[in-house]
């Protein structure tokens, strides 16, 4: 009987000596990619970035799936994502595929934040009821204050603005933002897809090398591939104006350094050189580290922070209350410090939340603005 | 000017490759958008032997293609040459895993008062002189035409038509990995950078064998109608 009674309170003991299993809560997050198509190289760097802030947050398990480029390849990613039990989804890249994701985030009632499109219609999709979209993104109107801002620090004889024909609702709707902001450019341009007219961004580039001068700003609104090539034809054929881009593929400095793009003004959500939160140094860092680049994708650094953003509301509110803590709170990202709107709009621009435009010079990035983050002023070819 | 008739000779060589394969290969070769993509990778991963390695590769999936394609209708053979396409697509995006499109520099010469990149030059006198030596060739061997004309006729009167198949779809792929190469520095080289090309080259080559399909002339007639084609839309845009 002593002997019973030892064994029971010894297995008693072993049982209280056993570390207590504490499971840690985790969001499950799904993220829309585009790893095939025309945006696929935007992909690699919303894929990288992605991994990156689960890691970072320590509390994200990570679902992808492949959106594509189009509309219809995102629906189904989503759907895919939406059967995989994810409490919320981030990413998508174009306005089309966002809006889609927008209306399948309704329908399916998980929480979605827009991480790269600027389309007024996701606002106005949480106008008519949608609660379930928020978006980290810039709208449209914000990516020509940006613009706005620069030419007011550049304040150069003339503008000229260059639009991309497949985005020109996108550029439009910039370019009427840059107008409220500082007037109308001089001429406008829209150079057409290569697979239309191989020749259109050769043109547009010659005309303007020929007619804009050495203090007047070229805007680029084209974030794609084209936009490097439109840049090398200006150079090559004498344009000496400052050119503006809106950043995509001409804000990597690699890029940058490759075509020898000197006096190229260029926007990102945030560059290394702006230490705006805790996030900001460990993000550049730890990507460079990770992946062996420069991390200064627009679309790579919002996903990033889409991700962060989801796992300290997830912190705060628990996945149940995801809508209303997003709406009532704070979060910090490498960006700055994210508040939503009415309207579930980041609020770019105000004091925690500003863009920032580098001016690439001396075969480095520099930075123009915000005048807190600012190593240098606007510098105009000689 | 110039621009545009360098430009013109390339989707001239192109849209002559994809008749050519139509023609004698039987099938609507849609993995020339990967070669041609293919050719710019292997100049970006070595400069100095690009061309020579663009010529080996090119060839080299062609012949593949060739063989895999050999017994299949047209619908069907070009259906397997997409997929290729996406394959090559596909390994070239694992292969190269990168959020950088990848950019080289390119020298730029002043022609006529416009700045034109020595890649373009270079790569439309390459292709003008294949072109020249491809319309000697079918002048010169009958059985080309032959084969053109009637395939079944040809392999009855004894021309080995596989081998002319084969010759026709490696011979053309390694030229089109060429001029990827020779291009890689005037553009962003991105696993899908071939489709407009080869989208545009289709369009010429449509419009170029519906003006006339005879011999050698619908090769000859790619090139007016590539200069027009350009020119138009450059003047519409």
């Amino acid at each position: 009987m002593k002997w019973i009674l030892s064994v029971f309170l010894a297995l008693i003991l072993l049982g209280c000596a056993q570390p207590s299993e504490k499971v840690e809560e985790r969001i499950k997050i799904g993220v829309l990619v585009p790893e095939t198509g025309i945006y696929s190289t935007a992909g690699v760097a919303m894929k990288n970035a992605a991994q990156l802030a689960a890691e970072h947050a320590g509390n994200v398990e990570l679902v992808f799936a492949d959106c594509g480029d189009t509309p219809e390849k995102a629906k189904m990613a989503f759907e895919y994502l939406v059967s995989q039990k994810v409490d919320a989804v981030v990413g998508a890249y174009s306005s089309p595929q966002s809006i889609v994701a927008a209306d399948a985030a309704g329908e399916s009632r998980v929480v979605y934040l827009v991480s790269v499109a600027s389309t007024e219609a996701v606002e106005k999709k949480v106008a008519d009821g949608n609660n379930y979209v928020f978006r980290v993104a810039y709208n449209t109107t914000y990516w020509g204050v940006l613009a706005g801002e620069f030419l007011k620090l550049a304040n150069p004889e003339k503008y000229y603005f260059v639009g991309y024909d497949p985005l020109r609702t996108f550029n439009q709707g910039m370019l009427n933002s840059i107008k409220s902001i500082y007037g109308d450019p001089e001429m406008e341009f829209y150079y057409k897809s290569p697979s239309v007219s191989a020749e259109d961004y050769k043109k547009v580039a010659r005309q303007l090398a020929e007619i804009a001068g050495d203090r007047d700003v070229i805007v680029i609104g084209d974030p794609g591939e084209i936009a490097i090539n439109f840049l090398k034809e200006y150079r090559a054929n004498g344009g000496m104006g400052l050119v503006y881009s809106v950043g995509g593929s001409l804000a990597l400095p690699s890029t940058l350094k490759a075509i020898n793009a000197e006096y190229t003004v260029f926007q990102a959500a945030a560059l290394e050189l702006t230490d705006k939160t805790n996030w900001t140094k460990r993000y550049f860092e730890d990507y460079r580290k990770k992946y062996g680049e420069d991390a200064n994708n627009y679309a790579g650094l919002l996903t990033y922070d889409s991700i962060i953003i989801l796992s300290q509301a997830y912190k705060k509110g628990g996945k149940d209350k995801l809508i209303e803590t997003l709406l009532s709170g704070e979060f910090e990202g490498a960006a700055g410090i994210y508040r939503f709107n009415d309207l579930h709009q980041a609020l770019w621009g105000s004091d925690e939340l500003k863009g920032v435009i580098g001016e690439f010079i001396g075969g480095e990035v520099k930075v123009l603005y915000p005048p807190e983050f600012a190593t240098s002023h606007v510098q105009w070819m000689k | 000017m110039i621009s545009v008739l360098l430009t013109a000779i390339f989707f001239s060589f192109f849209a002559s490759a994809v008749l050519l394969n139509y023609k004698i290969g039987r099938l609507l070769n849609l993995s020339f958008a990967s070669i041609f993509t293919l050719g710019a990778y292997l100049y970006f991963f070595n400069p100095t032997a690009a061309a020579l390695l663009a010529l080996i590769s090119g060839c080299a999936v062609g012949a593949v293609v060739s063989t895999a394609t050999r017994k299949l209708s047209i619908a069907e053979a070009s259906i397997v040459s997409l997929g290729f396409a996406i394959a090559i697509e596909e390994f070239l995006r694992i292969l190269y895993r990168t959020s950088y499109f990848l950019v080289m520099e390119s020298s730029y010469v002043e022609i006529i008062g416009e700045a034109v990149s020595v890649h373009e030059i270079t790569n439309g006198a390459v292709l003008a002189l294949l072109f020249l030596i491809f319309t000697a060739i079918h002048l010169s061997r009958r059985e080309l035409k032959f084969v053109e004309d009637d395939w079944e006729l040809a392999e009855m009167y004894g021309v080995d038509t596989s081998r002319i198949r084969l010759l026709t779809i490696s011979i053309s792929s390694g030229f089109i990995c060429l001029s990827g190469a020779i291009l890689a520095p005037t553009q962003s080289v991105f696993p899908s950078m071939g489709w407009s090309s080869t989208v545009t080259a289709v369009i010429i080559a449509s419009i170029a064998a519906s003006a006339g399909n005879a011999g050698v002339k619908k090769y000859l007639l790619t090139l007016p109608v590539a200069i027009a084609y350009t020119a138009i839309l450059r003047w519409l845009f």
